[in-house]
């Protein structure tokens, strides 16, 4: 995941919106990626990013530079997407739609994504954050406010039960 | 060592993680022995390269909303110095203050926008051609008004917010109540609001005017407590609850007035202009109205629960973002006409101030 050059977040923390537009093209991208992984919603993950940048935008000034800038705003992400999904949970409570919804993404891999929707949320946002995004398991653990003991045991678990799930998807599929 | 110690030391060194040298020793042998190890090894490389060569969902450009967003931001308030708060729930919290009567409205169709308030700003900067109104100009038209409404109801595709609200003089027990609202609206006909009455009475055996009401095809859902047909003061403090769910009626309009008063505005009658001001940090158009004429922005006194009384020329004043035309702000304020004194003695009120608000 790339991070930016600590002088444009500096600029930007003193208030150059050129400089925050800098942060914005470098790092929506992944952004929405781990939005979008979070929320399996195309829609929401949408709504996620530009709420994570606004929260970003409005708490900069907050960010002390003593973790990479790309972990900080994952953890915005992450307090978003989990804000949204609860929100949206409101919504399913009465109509008796489930939590897990149909892939939007045509291209992705079936079985490994099968398998990811099968982790708890917990190991799956750990997983996706190391393998998906390279974070270190300290980035991991700053982006979910836990400690990085647990980022091993969830990057373990999770490992654990995709390699279960894919071991049994192909032993079902020699028989 | 064994698989259930190696193989969580096998999974922190493939991600690059320090371990100590003699257990990544011990895992490393036991695992050369291990085809259970050696599976879950090779298992894990085959994941990994699953999920790098997975072709990645498209990722729109969000870079020019979000800029727009951030500039209505920078607009609005300067920042925060603080770390980031993340908050407990989807929703945003706004200046507001507003009760309706359930006269609705139905929602226009539009382009899909991000559901907060700035989104809003975006629509109403769309829609007017143009941001940000200087609070010298000369005041609107209620009939531009009107324009700017119904532009911004019509490209309203999803939106959640939290009120605060204080009513005052409900009863001499309790004179001042509190209570938030939430709101959610997602095109083209899903609502919902929850009343939460965050008020101190006197006893925990009151009962709260806590409220929910969903319309969501292909049920409309209520619950809350029953509303009194009579005065508050003769109300019982302990109010029956109720919870039913009945067909959603696709014809009825949503009473969305709290998000953008589209209904309120469907007609310029009863509605002056006072000025364009500056509220907090943004431009907004004030309004005002009567309370007969308001009916559309308030919505949960017809739902149930129980509320002060209100008299028909109460004056409301109503300010809306002259961006986004979304209220910010509405009161209620006693009206001075000779007759409320004869109303606030049948209802048991003490006489109240043309200069204090009963509802913000």
């Amino acid at each position: 995941m790339r991070d930016p050059d600590p002088r444009t977040v500096v600029r930007a923390r003193e208030g150059d919106l050129a400089a925050f537009e800098e942060l914005v093209r470098l790092l929506q991208a992944d952004a929405y990626a781990f939005a979008w992984h979070l929320t399996r919603d195309r829609t929401l993950a949408e709504d996620v990013t530009q709420e994570a940048f606004i929260r970003a935008f409005r708490f900069l000034k907050g960010f002390r530079g003593d973790q990479r800038f790309a972990s900080w705003l994952f953890r915005i992400v992450r307090n978003c997407a989990m804000d949204a999904l609860r929100g949206r949970t409101r919504w399913t409570a009465l109509t008796g739609e489930g939590p897990e919804r149909a892939l939007t993404d045509a291209t992705a891999r079936i079985e490994l994504d099968a398998a990811l929707r099968a982790v708890s949320r917990e190991h799956r946002e750990a997983f996706l954050l190391v393998e998906v995004f390279g974070l270190s398991y300290q980035e991991v653990a700053d982006v979910l406010g836990i400690a990085v003991g647990t980022v091993k045991s969830r990057m373990f678990r999770a490992r654990k039960a995709l390699c279960d799930a894919i071991a049994d998807e192909a032993e079902a599929d020699a028989r | 060592m064994r698989c259930q110690r190696a193989q969580p030391v096998l999974s922190a060194r493939f991600d690059g993680e320090a371990v100590p040298r003699p257990a990544a020793r011990a895992a490393d042998a036991h695992a050369a022995a291990c085809p259970d190890c050696t599976a879950f090894a090779e298992g894990a490389a085959r994941i990994r390269a699953a999920v790098r060569i997975r072709s990645a969902s498209p990722v729109p450009d969000l870079v020019d909303p979000i800029m727009a967003s951030i500039a209505t931001e920078q607009r609005r308030a300067p920042r925060d110095g603080g770390a980031e708060r993340p908050p407990s729930a989807a929703w945003l919290r706004l200046e507001r203050s507003r009760r309706q009567s359930p006269a609705r409205n139905g929602a226009g169709s539009g382009r899909t926008l991000v559901a907060a308030a700035v989104i809003g700003l975006v629509v109403g900067s769309v829609a007017v051609g143009g941001p940000w109104r200087p609070a010298a100009e000369q005041p609107l038209a209620v009939a531009a008004v009107a324009d700017h409404v119904r532009a911004a109801a019509a490209s309203l595709r999803a939106y959640s917010a939290t009120y605060a609200v204080v009513e005052r003089g409900f009863l001499a027990d309790v004179a001042e109540r509190r209570f938030e609202i939430d709101v959610a609206f997602l095109h083209p006909q899903r609502f919902r609001m929850d009343v939460r009455d965050l008020t101190d009475y006197p006893s925990t055996a009151w009962t709260r005017t806590s409220l929910t009401y969903i319309e969501d095809s292909p049920a409309t859902y209520r619950a809350g407590s029953e509303g009194c047909e009579t005065f508050a003061h003769l109300c019982s403090t302990t109010r029956p609850t109720y919870e039913r769910s009945t067909a959603y009626a696709g014809g009825m309009p949503l009473p969305i007035d709290l998000i953008v008063p589209i209904a309120t505005f469907g007609s310029t009658d009863g509605i002056r202009v006072v000025d364009t001001e500056p509220l907090g940090a943004t431009d907004a158009v004030h309004l005002v109205m009567s309370f007969e004429r308001a009916g559309p922005l308030f919505p949960v006194l017809e739902l149930g629960g129980t509320w002060r009384p209100f008299h028909r020329r109460d004056r409301v004043d109503v300010w809306l973002d002259a961006a986004s035309w979304f209220p910010l702000r509405t009161t209620i304020t006693p009206s001075e006409v000779p007759q409320r004194r004869d109303w606030e003695m049948r209802f048991g009120l003490p006489l109240e101030p043309a200069d204090a608000p009963i509802l913000e």
